[in-house]
């Protein structure tokens, strides 16, 4: 009886013991909710990777944190600059060494509002893309281990990760999921555009007319022109589709480069129908996010509306609508045969999409955190 | 005290059980010294017949068993197709791909895509440690190497992991893995053989 006591005394003991020298006090995370339009299809949060100010304040900072890189060069806001709606500017984006890679930077405008990322639609979500241009030979081409390491070595990392999941130790998982948590909170929906539909501001005329034109599927039978742009850039998100692939098109662009360069969709699907068919960008921001195109070979919103209006080369997998589509049923050309003033005017009309809130934010800048490197 | 002594007998017993030496298997075929194994098979042995099972899978793993199921010669290359049979995944049951694969003469497996238009290097006995290449479109790196066997690890971004890809001649792929294998009609079973 005594030595039973006894026992049970001691396991109780040693259970209170235990839970005494492990008490830790953890960090509280603060649920952060990012605020999109409620008319807009809310974007998929993985129920594993719920937004903190912790996590966002971790990703912004390994956003613009250039150790991600394999020499300490190049971040990911290297190739994707707020000013320039999280572009380059650059016709083809450059990586490690100089080295010139594939695509135009994608703005990232809205990124989480897209169900599929890349030009080629190879990027499943925000958290499954966001280590790939990290161990990329072309972009920064640095090992998960190495990664890692370098930010576990520091004394900033290892806090902010406590802070943002609770335990010093780093792993690729946190790292993608931090990144992908502050790419969720850009978000642009405070453009001129979006204060004129809420009736807090004027379009001008011709910004007006260029509106019309933009929302407006042609009929030359009956004289109603327009750029039919919505039927692709659709409303709000002025974005392709978010459903499967039918956000994909060929936009009847010419072959300048081949390969990936041309394949789009059809180098991952390697089905025929798919060829040439890339992402239908954002159109938000789009002032400043020339060069246009997947290639970056136009220049100007003046090159890119001469294309829609006379340029369209036709082959097996050019979208259908920009077979039909015209404002002009007697030419020969296909394409949407704008007048010179409508063709300005849809320019001014996508640049009330400019969100100067969304370029200048300084929630969304370098949080400039000074880390030696 | 009767319960004292039944927990001291029980705690000896415990430990006389984990002390006690597990067999020995002096048989590790898997040695890349062992020079009784056939290494002219190759790095991936590709006579029809030979198989490769994994009994004890977990859900979604990926294979869990191969067989070569034809084969060709080239005067470059032999090329076999084999099938893979993937484990079941969520709700979804076993299934059935097949693939093409090349060896060459200098110890170079490829797959082989779009209706043999392209090779695609998948490992390579002429790398060493430290050589890096493109396999599926992700850097693989050599991190093992000796003459009959080469180890590539690579990191796989959608997954937050590094995976790791063992060849070794006369056995294939990830030899470790499988729990029995069948090569030129010889049997090896893991455990006993390797």
């Amino acid at each position: 009886m005594l030595e039973g006591s006894i026992i049970k005394h001691s396991l109780f003991l040693l259970l209170f013991n235990s839970l005494a020298c492990n008490r830790v006090d953890l960090p509280t995370q603060s649920a952060y909710n990012v605020v999109i339009p409620e008319n807009i299809k809310q974007p998929i949060v993985p129920e594993g990777n719920p937004a903190t100010l912790e996590g966002i304040a971790l990703g912004r900072q390994l956003f613009y944190d250039k150790r991600l890189s394999r020499d300490n060069s190049i971040s990911c806001s290297s190739c994707h600059i707020q000013k320039f709606a999280f572009t380059d500017q650059n016709k083809i984006s450059i990586g490690i060494d100089s080295t010139e890679l594939t695509f135009n930077s994608m703005s990232l405008t809205n990124v989480s509002l897209s169900s599929k990322l890349f030009w080629d639609g190879r990027g499943k979500s925000l958290e499954m893309q966001a280590l790939a241009p990290v161990i990329n030979h072309l972009e920064m081409d640095q090992r998960l281990s190495a990664t890692i390491e370098k930010l576990q070595n520091t004394e900033l990392y290892p806090r902010l990760f406590y802070k943002a999941f609770g335990e010093k130790t780093i792993t690729s998982r946190k790292i993608a999921y931090a990144i992908s948590q502050f790419e969720r909170t850009l978000i642009s929906f405070n453009s001129k555009y979006d204060s004129y539909i809420k009736k807090e501001s004027e379009l001008s005329e011709v910004e007006i007319d260029g509106m019309n034109l933009f929302f407006t599927t042609p009929n030359p039978t009956t004289g109603l022109r327009g750029g039919g742009c919505i039927n692709c850039h659709l409303p709000q998100t002025f974005a392709g589709s978010r459903d499967n692939f039918n956000g994909f098109k060929n936009n009847g662009l010419n072959k300048v480069h081949y390969g990936i360069h041309s394949q789009g969709r059809q180098r991952l699907s390697h089905k025929n129908e798919d060829y040439g068919k890339f992402k239908v960008p954002s159109l938000r921001n789009i002032e400043v996010t020339f060069p246009y195109m997947h290639d970056g070979r136009f220049s100007t919103l003046e090159q890119v509306l001469d294309h829609y209006s006379e340029n369209i080369v036709v082959s097996e997998t050019t979208d259908s609508l920009l077979l039909t589509l015209t404002n002009d049923s007697s030419s020969k050309l296909i394409g949407l045969h704008f007048t010179p003033h409508e063709k300005k005017a849809i320019i001014a009309f996508l640049k009330t999409l400019t969100d100067n809130d969304f370029l200048e934010n300084s929630d969304l800048a370098d949080p400039g955190l000074n880390i030696d490197l | 005290m009767k319960r004292v002594k039944h927990i001291v007998i029980f705690l000896f017993f415990v430990s006389i059980n984990s002390c006690t030496d597990q067999p020995i298997n002096n048989n590790n075929n898997l040695d890349p010294n062992n020079d009784h194994i056939d290494r002219s098979l190759g790095l991936f042995p590709h006579a029809l017949g030979n198989y490769w099972v994994k009994d004890d899978f977990k859900d979604c793993a990926g294979d869990i068993r191969m067989d070569i199921v034809s084969s060709f010669e080239t005067d470059t290359a032999d090329f076999f197709e084999i099938r893979h049979l993937l484990g079941p995944c969520g709700t979804s049951t076993n299934k059935y791909k097949t693939r093409w694969y090349a060896e060459d003469l200098e110890g170079r497996i490829y797959t082989v895509g779009n209706g043999f238009k392209y090779l695609s290097l998948y490992t390579d006995m002429g790398l060493n440690i430290g050589d890096r290449f493109i396999r599926m479109g992700l850097m693989d790196h050599v991190i093992e190497k000796t003459k009959n066997r080469v180890v590539t690890e690579y990191d796989n971004y959608e997954e937050f992991k590094t995976s790791t890809t063992v060849f070794e001649k006369g056995f294939g792929l990830n030899p470790e893995s499988w729990s029995s294998m069948k090569i030129s009609n010889v049997t090896y079973v893991r455990g006993v053989d390797y």
